[in-house]
């Protein structure tokens, strides 16, 4: 080697010294972790609200540094999602975005190199907790808040509440938070039913529930058990009221009830509530700015007029909040550095998409309060807020036509 | 505009409703602010993303502050209870500055408080009716500058000497001018009637008469300490008022050899029972001056009522204070860590590259 070469070798060694770690990146990956396979709308949705959110950013408008977004399948295995939480963590990655999968396995791995994972649709209780895990963040209703909210919405029915959660994760928790939010009113609760997921006839289950006086049905489960539950239900001739979590939102379930709509009309779900106090402008400005880029999610059902239905991006709008919060974090500390951007992510709020507050901090890394919690109904293959819930009736339906 | 701000906005307004008559002068405001703290200001941060306090109705504070004090009278602990109640049905969303270390739900709270560096945060949908209370763990050094009282423990041959001082005082400005004694009493008695109805806006003060100069008063608001101060089995029963006519200071001699245990409850006066009676200012010398300074005394009692400050500054408030006896904490040894840095690792590569340049420079010449 000549001289030449021996001197450039060596200053190329010092500058590679002088680098290395986030902390001196100028371009960091917001890694997405979804069931892209398993349920694509739930997947699609996360990973569009993280890119909407990410366009306009980057060194050029005065951030921290440029984000790029880099998604991975889970496919709704925690096995997975943990290798793609390894994954990530090996890209530098400047968080991970997830639906919720393998967070319970994977939050050390990502704790150890500082990473906050920020989960935007599961609500299971115990995946958030500021003490213990203090990387992991959640924008989205908690199974808490919404099992508390369904037992102070029904118990005043006087319904006898039948439960059927399905055997996943997803269901098991819920299960779980419902045990604990009824657990004062246990005489409102006659029956307590698994259903296998993979189950394509649920009518047994239904039986065993109206056999116990079931007045009301909670199913909580994937979206596939929800429908087969009411499917099963309303094949029967029994025009039990159906409740659900979020998941009947998805559009799964209006698609497999599409040749009797009528048997999905009056399905009551719990949810976070998409506008706030301040109006639906910030609303329709995000959905507009969603459907801009990524087009309109078509459910793929019509209304009773025969018009087409389309879904209101909102598990997106967590995503989107989740990320400008992330980035907020990463300027307010002025560096990619993981730790000093958990530390800020405890200190930082930002406007949401729909209009309302969002932000953590360090008594509580949920960023949806369980008074944002409310009830909707279905009619029409569309859903509209209930009127005999003091927040829900003061929230205004949501246009689902394109 | 926010709605603080608006109200202060119509406080203004009501001000200058009374303005039409060219002969009338302002008194002092119970309501004005004084210098804080009271209320407590935010902890260290740096630069915050603010969002503004929402809230959709009134809301009224309530506080418990708990002080233990050292052998020495020093503040080594305080916690903060506030008790807020929002009425009305709509968003809050708001953040009670503090200088806390942490938090936790209080008794009877409807919501889970959050912590900041900037204070205590609150957010959620009030049904008609929430009532979200917090306990905050403060700084001792920041939240003891908002205390009403010092509590001073000095050993003195065989007894042990407690003075208790109100620190509820400030200067304040007060405008003095010439008045009719009973158009004195008639704004005296209008404010009563204002303060029993209602702790809230109360509006601006004017009465006739000839505003002269600004003159510089100290006052101080009164402060009920109640309690014990116990030494071995000995007790000593604790009464007093400091301010209101009565000293500032009081001091108690506790014999015996070992540290006396205090149990003290601090309450500020209400306005009300501030301002002197009709026949007390009937028959004061200088009866502006008295009454200015009864109501800058309830302006501070009113600031010492917001410890930890209402997101509702017209909102009611109040607050009470209890001093116990603690054991001074352990002093607990720690090993000081070398930071890793990032600054010492440049410079051991760059010394590392200048000895690198040095031995290929050594060999270029010798080839």
């Amino acid at each position: 080697m000549g001289r030449v070469g021996l001197l450039a070798l060596l200053a190329g060694l010092v500058l590679a010294g002088c680098g290395g770690g986030k902390s001196q990146t100028r371009s960091v990956v917001i890694a997405v972790d979804a069931p892209f396979s398993r349920d694509p709308y739930i997947a699609s949705t996360i990973a569009n609200g993280v890119r909407l959110a990410t366009a306009p950013l980057g060194v050029d408008r005065g951030d921290v540094a440029d984000f790029r977004v880099v998604t991975y399948d889970n496919a709704g295995s925690p096995s997975r999602a943990v290798a793609n939480i390894r994954r990530a963590v090996a890209q530098h990655a400047i968080a991970i975005v997830t639906d919720g999968t393998g967070v319970d396995a994977g939050w050390k791995i990502a704790a150890k190199a500082n990473t906050p994972i920020g989960i935007v649709y599961d609500g299971d209780e115990r995946l958030v907790d500021p003490q213990r895990r203090p990387n992991v963040f959640r924008i989205t209703p908690t199974n808490h808040g919404m099992a508390f909210r369904l037992a102070e919405y029904l118990v005043p029915k006087r319904l006898k509440i039948a439960f059927l959660t399905d055997d996943t994760g997803y269901g098991r928790a819920g299960r779980a938070s419902l045990e604990r939010a009824f657990a004062e009113n246990t005489r409102s609760v006659v029956a307590r039913i698994q259903i296998p997921s993979s189950a394509t006839d649920l009518a047994p289950q239904v039986l065993q529930a109206r056999r116990a006086g079931a007045t009301a049905l909670l199913v909580w489960g994937q979206p596939a058990a929800i429908a087969e539950a009411v499917v099963a239900a309303r094949s029967a001739g029994w025009q039990v009221p159906i409740y659900a979590p979020p998941s009947a939102e998805d559009p799964l379930v209006r698609q497999e009830l599409a040749s009797r709509p009528q048997w999905f009309d009056g399905l009551t779900f719990v949810s976070g509530r998409l506008t706030a106090e301040g109006g639906v402008t910030p609303w329709y400005d995000f959905e507009r700015r969603y459907k801009d880029r990524f087009g309109v999610q078509n459910v793929g059902v019509k209304t009773a007029k025969g018009r087409t239905v389309i879904q209101p991006p909102e598990f997106a709008m967590y995503a989107f909040d989740f990320t400008n919060l992330l980035v907020e974090a990463v300027n307010q500390a002025a560096t990619t550095d993981g730790a000093k951007v958990l530390a800020e992510l405890n200190q930082v709020s930002v406007r949401g998409a729909n209009g309302d507050s969002r932000g953590f901090n360090e008594a509580s890394h949920e960023g949806v309060v369980d008074d944002d919690v409310y009830f909707a109904r279905f009619a029409g293959m569309v859903f509209r807020p209930v009127t005999d819930d003091a927040l829900s009736r003061t929230l205004p339906a949501i246009s689902q036509q394109p | 505009m926010s709605k603080p701000l608006a109200a202060l906005a119509a406080l203004a307004g009501f001000f200058h409703a009374g303005d039409a008559a060219a002969d009338v002068f302002y008194l002092t405001s119970p309501y004005q602010t004084v210098i804080p703290p009271p209320p407590l200001p935010p902890g260290p941060s740096g630069p915050q993303t603010s969002t503004e306090a929402e809230t959709p109705g009134r809301v009224t504070s309530r506080e418990f502050v708990s002080v233990g004090i050292g052998p020495e009278g020093a503040p080594l602990r305080i916690t903060a209870t506030q008790r807020l109640r929002v009425d009305g049905t709509g968003d809050y969303s708001f953040v009670v500055p503090a200088p806390a270390t942490s938090v936790v739900r209080g008794p009877g709270s409807e919501s889970l408080p959050g912590l900041r560096n900037v204070g205590i945060v609150w957010q959620g949908f009030s049904n008609r009716r929430r009532v979200l209370s917090a306990r905050a763990t403060l700084r001792p050094v920041a939240a003891a500058a908002g205390l009403p009282l010092r509590v001073r423990l000095q050993r003195r041959a065989g007894s042990t000497v407690v003075r208790l001082m109100n620190l509820a005082r400030r200067r304040l400005p007060v405008l003095t001018g010439r008045t009719r004694r009973a158009d004195l009493v008639a704004v005296l008695e209008r404010l009563r009637v204002r303060l029993r109805r209602s702790q809230g806006l109360a509006g601006l003060l004017s009465v006739r008469g000839e505003f002269g100069k600004t003159t510089q008063l100290d006052v101080a608001a009164p402060l009920r300490v109640t309690g014990t101060i116990s030494q071995g089995t000995s007790r000593m029963t604790v009464d007093e008022l400091l301010g209101g006519g009565q000293p500032l200071e009081r001091t108690f001699v506790a014999r015996g050899m070992t540290s006396p245990t205090l149990s003290l409850r601090v309450e500020v006066l209400r306005p009300v029972e501030i301002l002197p009676t009709r026949r007390e200012l009937a028959g004061a010398p200088r009866p502006l001056l008295t009454l200015q300074a009864a109501l800058g005394a309830a302006a501070i009692s009113r600031a010492y009522g917001r410890y930890l400050s209402s997101p509702d500054p017209l909102g009611p408030s109040e607050a009470s204070y209890v001093y116990r006896s603690v054991p001074k904490p352990a002093a607990v040894a720690t090993r000081v860590r070398p930071a890793k840095s990032e600054t010492l690792r440049i410079v051991l590569v760059a010394l590392l590259a200048v000895a690198g340049v040095a031995l290929l420079a050594a060999v270029w010449a010798r080839s």
